[in-house]
């Protein structure tokens, strides 16, 4: 529930904040636009939007609404601190993708992403191989799609 | 006649090898994520976005429609035998499909639920060649504040089917109409909220923001949540019958209750499948001689469940071609396809490209059969595929995002946008906010804008324009009644809660 809060205040927070400073954000500002045809009309309704209708989620919150779930998908039981694990691994594997390549930073981030996510070493350096060879076959291999060339290589000689 | 020469033009478009592989690929990948615990049909749609790029518009579109429907059939299997519905829309199936699978009937009830999934498809698809075609000629007719209109009502109906959720669903799609905006301006092409990164110019592109929302963010809670076991031996009884086919036809009046509602709700933007279900298997139940044996394995709830569920797809596809206008998720995401190799959907698809819609409407006749088809000879290893640990599943996803969303303009800018739209979507997951109003926002927001800044350009910045226009004005009317009556119903439901 105070996640919720949270995120949805997070985000009213930053779409006032960008209704405010659109004037700054647009560059150049057209001042003299008629205001249907300015740059900022449709960017301030979608702004609005998010304002006006944040607010009455969080007024429903804060008195006494209880956050109904959805049919999409549930996180209520996952644990904050594997999936922040996943994406930190992820965002490494994108970050070293030019120097190992995409077999290399395939196969150390599926390993590392399974071992977070409890898989057994064994398993997940099976799974990990699995995944980056199959991938790499298809994609890089087959259907030549141009994934940085591995700069570690190079420096390697 | 018509009808006739459209099917002719439908099997010319799809006489090539590719798009049957597509179809059978897509069939099969449609009934395997429909049976995988986790996986829906969204998820896959989303990762595979990016590779229908560089297939003909309509390979694409057959590959990703096969998910589509292939999912409402395999989605019956584990519902029937070990009750876990893969979907909302298959929680109808499973209260008389499990009971009949305990009592040694699973054979029995599987073959009711596909032939009455069967059923459903086909008629669906006859509805998509008939009915959208008169509808995109009323269509064609609209003008920018018409256009306007249309897209506010799909975007309050969408809103609208999340019944007490309204507001975040509005909130969420205002995020998905600001997101469309970001970069250059097309009309006056000042840059709008880049904040100097060059990346921005060409604005937050759709395909790494779905991958990263559906994909990417459903791994990451595959992976973070506790699993479940699946019951073994429940799995191994998963086997069709002729006689549960032929007796899936016996039952006229509740498949005609399930068809009827199912193509009616499905063309009703978002309000979807897990509905048109409900609504048909309470109305079988009302009609039964026997209601009392509803939920306890009466053959007339799966058939008017499934015959409802699967009628769905083609009637979502309807505002898709008819009016440029996606029902939901997946049918945003498909819209894509078309986006991406320069086609607008819409009412001109039929003068511009008669033979893409006529490949469309066949492609579904076809799926339909090509899914029954490898459920008689694959049911069985199917059905086993629902043993696989969720967390290797994850591992594939993750790793299909990472390439899909790399593939989609070959950068790893478009990998820092899938990974913060993954985080988002989990973020989102937690806080039980819904995002395929952010997706069908971002999907809409272009034609919304360019049809609002038309209409006010006509007027001279009258508003005028939007009650003058009897087309406008009737669907602004609609638009308010069904924002009105959602924010009512809210407060309304706040008001029982204080008196109980």
């Amino acid at each position: 529930m105070a996640g919720a809060r949270w995120l949805i205040a997070a985000l009213v927070g930053l779409a006032a904040m960008s209704f405010v400073m659109t004037p700054q954000w647009i560059r150049p500002w057209p001042s003299g636009a008629r205001w249907w045809e300015s740059p900022g009309f449709f960017p301030r309704i979608a702004l609005a939007l998010v304002v006006l209708f944040g607010l009455i989620e969080l007024i429903r919150l804060w008195r006494g609404g209880t956050i109904i779930q959805s049919n999409e998908s549930d996180a209520s039981d996952s644990k904050p601190a594997i999936a922040i694990a996943v994406a930190v691994i992820v965002a490494l594997q994108i970050a070293l993708l030019p120097l190992l390549g995409f077999l290399a930073s395939t196969f150390l981030a599926s390993v590392a992403i399974a071992r977070v996510g409890r898989l057994a070493w064994m398993h997940a350096l099976g799974v990990g191989a699995g995944i980056a060879l199959l991938l790499w076959a298809v994609f890089v291999q087959l259907l030549q799609v141009a994934f940085p060339h591995p700069q570690l290589l190079d420096l390697l000689g | 006649m018509q009808l006739l020469a459209d099917i002719a033009q439908g099997f010319a478009a799809l006489g090539t090898l590719a798009t049957w592989l597509a179809l059978i690929a897509g069939a099969l990948l449609g009934i395997v994520v429909g049976v995988l615990p986790g996986v829906g049909p969204g998820v896959m749609i989303a990762i595979l976005l990016p590779f229908t790029y560089g297939m003909a518009p309509l390979t694409g579109v057959c590959l990703l429609l096969g998910i589509y429907c292939g999912a409402f059939y395999g989605g019956a299997v584990t519902s029937i035998l070990v009750r876990t519905p893969g979907e909302a829309s298959s929680i109808m199936t499973m209260l008389d499909g499990h009971p009949m699978a305990r009592r040694g009937e699973a054979a029995r009830a599987l073959s009711l639920a596909f032939m009455s999934a069967f059923a459903g498809g086909i008629v669906s698809a006859v509805l998509l060649g008939v009915a959208a075609r008169p509808l995109a000629a009323l269509a064609s007719r609209f003008g920018a504040a018409e256009t306007a209109m249309a897209i506010i009502i799909a975007g309050i109906c969408v809103a609208f089917a999340y019944r007490r959720q309204f507001p975040a669903a509005m909130m969420m799609m205002g995020l998905g109409f600001f997101a469309t905006i970001i970069g250059i301006d097309p009309n006056s092409n000042e840059l709008r909220y880049t904040f100097g990164q060059t990346g921005l110019l060409n604005g937050l592109p759709l395909v790494p923001v779905a991958v990263g929302l559906f994909g990417a963010a459903q791994a990451l809670v595959m992976l973070s949540s506790p699993r479940s076991a699946m019951p073994q031996q429940a799995l191994g009884g998963a086997r069709l019958s002729l006689a549960g086919f032929r007796e899936a036809l016996t039952h006229h009046q509740a498949m005609a209750k399930g068809l009827g509602l199912g193509t009616l709700i499905g063309v009703l933007p978002a309000v979807g499948a897990a509905l048109s279900t409900s609504l048909a298997w309470f109305w079988a139940r009302r009609g039964s001689r026997d209601p009392q044996s509803f939920g306890q394995g009466n053959p007339e709830g799966i058939v008017a469940a499934e015959s409802a569920n699967s009628s769905n797809s083609g009637g979502a596809m309807i505002t898709v071609l008819a009016l440029g206008i996606p029902g939901d998720a997946i049918t945003a995401i498909i819209m894509g396809v078309f986006i991406v190799h320069g086609i607008a959907p819409g009412p001109s698809l039929y003068t511009d490209k008669p033979e893409l819609v006529n490949g469309i409407f066949v492609g579904l006749l076809m799926l339909n059969v090509l899914i029954l088809a490898c459920l008689v000879a694959l049911v069985r290893p199917l059905a086993r595929l629902a043993h696989v640990d969720p967390r290797q599943l994850a591992l594939g996803i993750l790793a299909l995002s990472f390439v899909g969303a790399y593939t989609a303009a070959n950068s790893t800018y478009y990998l820092w946008i899938m990974l913060a739209a993954a985080v988002f979507g989990w973020l989102c997951a937690r806080a039980h906010l819904p995002t395929i109003p952010l997706i069908l926002g971002m999907v809409m927001g272009d034609t919304l804008e360019a049809a609002l800044r038309q209409a006010l350009t006509i007027s001279d910045g009258s508003l005028a324009i939007f009650v003058t226009r009897p087309g406008a004005a009737l669907m602004l009317a609609i638009a308010v009644i069904a924002a009105g009556v959602a924010l009512f119903g809210l407060f309304r439901a706040r008001a029982r809660r204080a008196n109980t």
